[in-house]
């Protein structure tokens, strides 16, 4: 896979000079994408990072439609990992500190949400196939993997 | 998690992995590595995305010197929804 080559050149730590801000640029066309005409420009900037981290989550580890699907945190990547895994026909269970993006989490399409501060264990949620971290800091995994929960 | 799952770390992190291993062991857990994904599913989210309408959430500022601040000074802030977009005017 590309993102595994040996010899690959990834934008930040390679080609430093390579055209962002010019008004033309050339580049190989295998190494590009051409945009939907549906698609805004700024829409498809955050589908390149943080879209395709939790995409290739989502689309390359044999993820189902009956799978129960956890999103811990919902951020750039989390809005979007809830939006996937709803469209794809999972049941999505949201983890986010407190209530306060209980209803947007909601509106992305999760079907649970679970605000996790001062929570002990998980016993009162249906148990998950697949559980995506998208917080910057690592969760208390305790909870999701113990001998009350797993 | 049910017998047989998957955890994915999915942020940058540079320490040890914190699950305890007995758990991933007696319950046939699953701790997968990814990072980005391959041009080829790349493709497949932007028409995923055109097919079910999923756009992320973002913020604009235009690409100037003071776009740039308020866009940092708005992710400091925590008040970031949920990614910030500097558009070129």
């Amino acid at each position: 896979m590309d993102v595994y080559c040996v010899n690959r050149k990834e934008y930040i730590s390679h080609d430093r000079d390579e055209g962002s801000f010019g008004s033309h640029v050339v580049w190989d066309a295998d190494a590009l994408f051409i945009l939907p005409d549906e698609m805004k420009s700024e829409h498809a900037g955050p589908l390149m990072c943080g879209g395709a981290t939790v995409w290739g989550a989502l689309s390359q580890y044999n993820v189902k439609a009956t799978d129960r699907v956890g999103v811990i945190g919902i951020g750039g990547l989390g809005h979007l990992a809830i939006q996937f895994a709803s469209k794809m026909g999972c049941q999505v269970i949201a983890f986010s500190g407190t209530e306060s993006k209980k209803a947007e989490a909601m509106a992305f399409g999760a079907t649970e949400f679970v605000a996790t501060k001062g929570l002990k264990d998980l016993k009162h949620i249906g148990k998950m196939n697949q559980l995506l971290i998208t917080t910057s800091e690592q969760p208390d995994y305790d909870m999701y993997v113990s001998k009350r929960y797993t | 998690m049910l017998p047989g799952g998957t955890i994915y770390p999915l942020t940058v992190e540079f320490g040890k992995t914190p699950v305890r291993m007995l758990k991933l062991i007696t319950s046939g857990l699953n701790i997968q590595g990814s990072a980005g994904a391959p041009r080829r599913e790349i493709r497949r989210m932007l028409k995923f995305c055109v097919q079910h309408d999923v756009k992320p959430t973002i913020m604009t500022w235009p690409m100037n010197k003071k776009g740039v601040e308020d866009a940092l000074k708005t992710l400091k802030d925590g008040k970031m929804r949920y990614r910030g977009v500097l558009v070129v005017e």
